[in-house]
């Protein structure tokens, strides 16, 4: 169970993510591929070793000419968050 | 990419960053190491009303500080019983009357008995102090005739002696502790003959017909069974001590004992261990050997409310408790068996949402250290210890964690404890004195008792108070007394109890003090007039309770400049309704020395509830909350004496639950990069490492692990995801583990136990159900891992790439019994 000492593992750990929603197979996709899937704030490619590349909201890569600071994807069918 | 050191990131250096941010719940989390034990409570949950039992005092050890202690402390009204003995240490014969020295002592302990009016009288075998021997040759057994002949007249003449002088007899045992053969008491068939002589025999039958038989009052808990069982033909009431013997066998006795319908009875409580287990079993009547201090009485008096959370730890001889007194105030218990504790830590988990404990919060968890030994009587305190645990719209300022200098203020004066002059001499009677800016006199250093300090004496919820200008002279009962209005004075010299003072709130950032020795509370001397009672130089001592203003204390920085001026309220509360959270914002009042703000909230704008208090900006998010409730805000400011303003003008919001990343921890900091704030914490300290984006935080294995905060799982579907690079090892490892218990929870592990598979299982109670992927985790670099629960099945992906699904799985995060409150009764771990 969560804390139980037995269970404490030796990894690294980076980029951990709560979802309020199922993703669907394309976000998890995404989202391995660097992905902010969902990410409503600055994105966290600023301190990135590897420039993330951010998702229109059919999924695929935007140009990056059209990222404004404060773009959002979301997934498709679902509205659209703004800061 | 290589995985190396890149820097060892100092977690200092998180918090720093942290604190730079709007505050949130989640920025108090602080994980508690690994225990040994959780004890789970709801505290919205009337809880579970327990059988009442019947508490007693007892007068075998012929001390009468141990009646009028643990009558000052847990209140005459809870004392139901006096155990008072009579003696099988005179060599006279009967000859139809109790000897003269026999009459004398029963008269010594008559008088003490009497302080508590309540209480009838059950009678057991002296075990006087070793000075005399325990049964002489009179009271031994020739045969079991013979030795119950004596014995019941010795019983029945004793009762009417006592009843004679106004006491009423309810319960006799005949033999204590008979299975330490070394008193001579006798065997099981003497001990039989007793109970029959005095259920049977025409002499005393009528005499005892109301009266109880007690047995088998064995020493050792193995042994209690076997003697119960042996005379419970005649038995009403099955008691034994836990002095020595098994876990099992202890708890085996109190349900054999309710199994055949008699009382469970533990007539010498050694701790309040004791009583919280056998009150899981069936105890219906318990008495303290020595006498009840605070955490006893506490615990007696919640006996009568609700038990609403309980964990036994079986193998170290250790319990705890969560309780609700009869007048809603909560408590967490701890402890442990006198001879035969092992150290144990329970982590007090609440299920529904945040608490304080101590004043410190909010926070699901705390954890309670119990001390133990090695083996028997070995290296054991008797520690027992508990905790305030509050969610209400008033939580009590946080009591000292380590040594912190105060002035602490009458509530009737304002006026400052302090010896005569602030000139700390040894045997000074203290008074209450003047305020002087930066006078040490008047300052006090608080520290909680380690438990294992000298002069601690098993309890362990206690401070000590000793003077900033001499550190080594501290407040204390004046020479022992125990008498109501009697000095405190301030001594030095060896450690001991009457050194020790709880803290008890009382209401608004007030304190009661009470001191252990005595069981009384500090106070202004009280007088007629509340203008007599502000005088300076005015003599402090100890009172019986009467929660007047003269008994209440606020515990104050040194710097801080005493006033009962409370600021104006808040202005200008908004709130912004995020996707799983409320952010707040508000105007301070004008006043210069506020020094933070509560923050209060609402469902119904009736019942309010402290969320967050200490908040010392002007903004605040709340994450505590559920999608599209709406809830109702109010702000209070502060000022640095504790004075509350009242509440600003109330807000409402409601998150709106949109489908969104509610937390982005990127492990290059802590700190949640969505809006809602969900900040994560550590324990212990992670090595910054070289991540697969930025930094990485590098667990150990042993101590370290990830803590999220416990509201970011109360959404039906949900996705957990996160990069690992796993450096292999056992199985039955974690990369996620959301779990209350080991039938509640959420985990990935990298290869399970049983085809060595990457692995998701859910457990809601029932049958773990999981899916596993094709192979395990590989341990060769960086992996993203991923798990989605959605309304048509349950999906594990490695690296984007869906491994495992099922659509019969039908358990979900939300679905367990707390989580429907939204309360996620998970603490989060990712480790």
């Amino acid at each position: 169970m969560a804390g139980d000492a037995q269970h404490l593992t030796p990894l690294s750990v980076d980029d951990v993510r709560i979802y309020n929603y199922a993703l669907s197979a394309e976000e998890i996709t995404h989202l391995a591929g660097g992905a902010h899937v969902g990410i409503n704030a600055t994105p966290h490619a600023a301190t990135a070793t590897t420039p993330s590349p951010i998702y229109n909201i059919n999924g695929t890569p935007a140009a990056p000419s059209t990222i404004r600071p404060h773009q959002i994807y979301v997934r498709q069918g679902k509205k659209a968050l703004t800061n | 990419m290589t995985h190396r050191n890149l820097l060892t990131l100092a977690l200092v250096a998180v918090t720093t960053t942290l604190a730079a941010q709007v505050p949130s719940a989640a920025i108090d989390s602080i994980p508690t190491t690994v225990p040994h034990t959780t004890v789970p409570y709801s505290i919205d949950d009337q809880g579970q009303k327990l059988p009442d039992i019947q508490w007693g005092l007892d007068l075998a050890w012929l001390w009468d500080q141990n009646v009028i202690r643990g009558i000052n402390h847990a209140g005459v009204d809870l004392i139901d019983i006096i155990r008072l003995s009579f003696q099988t240490t005179n060599t006279e014969a009967l000859n139809g009357n109790l000897t003269s020295a026999q009459k004398q002592t029963l008269d010594e302990r008559i008088k003490i008995a009497k302080k508590a009016p309540n209480a009838t009288i059950n009678l057991n075998s002296d075990q006087m102090d070793g000075t005399l021997e325990q049964v002489t040759q009179y009271y031994r057994s020739t045969n079991s005739s013979t030795q119950a002949t004596r014995w019941s007249e010795l019983i029945y003449l004793t009762k009417k002696y006592v009843e004679n002088k106004g006491l009423k007899v309810t319960s006799v045992s005949p033999f204590n502790e008979p299975d330490y053969t070394s008193w001579h008491q006798g065997s099981k068939a003497d001990f039989l003959a007793i109970c029959k002589k005095l259920r049977e025999d025409a002499t005393y039958s009528a005499e005892f017909a109301d009266v109880k038989l007690c047995g088998g009052n064995t020493l050792n808990n193995d042994r209690a069974l076997e003697w119960y069982n042996y005379c419970k033909k005649y038995l009403d009431e099955g008691n034994t001590h836990q002095l020595a013997g098994s876990f099992d066998n202890f708890v085996k006795f109190y349900q054999q004992v309710a199994k055949d319908g008699k009382v469970g009875v533990a007539d010498e409580l050694h701790n309040t261990m004791e009583a919280m287990v056998a009150s899981e079993y069936g105890l219906g009547k318990a008495i303290w050997w020595g006498t009840c201090a605070y955490t006893r009485s506490q615990f007696m008096r919640a006996s009568r409310g609700t038990r609403m959370g309980y964990a036994e730890n079986r193998s170290n001889w250790t319990a705890a408790s969560v309780y609700r007194h009869p007048s809603g105030y909560v408590q967490g218990f701890g402890g442990t068996s006198e001879r035969q504790a092992t150290e144990t830590t329970f982590r007090f988990a609440a299920t529904d949402h945040d608490v304080f404990y101590n004043g410190h919060g909010p926070t699901r968890e705390y954890l309670m250290t119990l001390p133990g030994g090695t083996g028997y009587q070995q290296g054991q305190t008797n520690g027992e210890t508990l905790v305030n645990i509050q969610g209400g719209d008033d939580i009590m300022p946080a009591l000292p964690l380590q040594a912190t200098t105060v002035r602490i203020v009458s509530r009737v004066s304002g006026l400052m404890l302090a010896p005569p002059n602030n000139s700390p001499t040894s045997g000074a009677n203290i008074c209450q004195v003047k305020a002087a800016a930066g006078n040490a006199g008047q300052q006090w250093v608080v520290s909680p008792l380690d438990p294992r300090a000298e002069g601690v004496d098993g309890d362990f919820a206690y401070y000590r108070i000793a003077n900033a200008k001499n550190t080594n002279l501290r407040l204390s009962s004046d020479r022992w007394s125990i008498t109501n209005g009697d000095n405190v004075f301030i001594a030095g010299g060896d450690y001991a109890i009457n050194h020790n003072w709880t803290i008890e709130y009382a209401s608004d950032g007030w304190f009661y003090m009470r001191n252990c020795q005595s069981g009384l509370y500090l106070q202004v001397a009280p007088a007629a007039s509340e203008a007599t009672m502000r005088n300076a130089n005015r003599n402090v001592n100890m009172g019986t309770f009467t929660g007047k203003a003269n008994q209440q204390w606020r515990l104050l920085p040194p710097d801080v400049k005493y006033d009962t001026n409370a600021p104006a309220a808040p202005t200008t509360l908004t709130a912004h309704a995020k996707t799983a959270s409320v952010q707040l914002s508000w105007q301070a009042p004008a006043d210069d020395d506020v020094a933070d703000y509560t923050i209060l909230r609402s469902t119904d704008q009736t019942d309010w509830h402290v969320i967050n208090q200490g908040i010392a900006t002007t903004a605040y998010i709340d994450n505590t909350t559920l999608p599209q409730q709406t809830y109702y805000y109010r702000v209070r400011a502060r000022d640095k004496a504790l004075n509350l303003s009242e509440p600003s003008a109330a807000i409402s919001a409601a998150p709106t639950g949109e489908s969104s990343c509610i937390l982005h921890v990127a492990c290059d900091s802590l700190r949640d990069s969505t809006p809602n704030a969900n900040h994560a914490a550590v324990a212990g300290t992670p090595t910054a490492v070289e991540g697969h984006i930025g930094q990485a935080l590098k667990l150990d294995g042993s101590k370290q692990f990830l803590q999220l905060p416990p509201t970011v799982a109360c959404s039906r579907d949900i996705t957990i995801a996160g990069w690992f690079y796993w450096a292999g090892g056992n199985t039955w490892q974690r990369l996620f583990d959301f779990g209350l218990d080991t039938d509640h929870y959420i985990f990935i592990t990298p290869h399970n136990g049983n085809n060595s598979r990457l692995r998701l299982a859910i457990k809601n109670g029932s049958t773990e159900k999981y899916i596993d992927a094709s192979q395990r985790l590989p341990s060769d670099g960086w992996h993203h891992v991923a798990a989605t629960f959605g309304s048509d099945a349950i999906r594990l992906y490695l690296d984007g790439q869906q491994v495992a699904a099922s659509t019969t799985i039908a358990d979900r995060p939300a679905d367990h019994p707390y989580g429907r409150r939204c309360a996620a009764p998970y603490t989060i771990i990712c480790r």
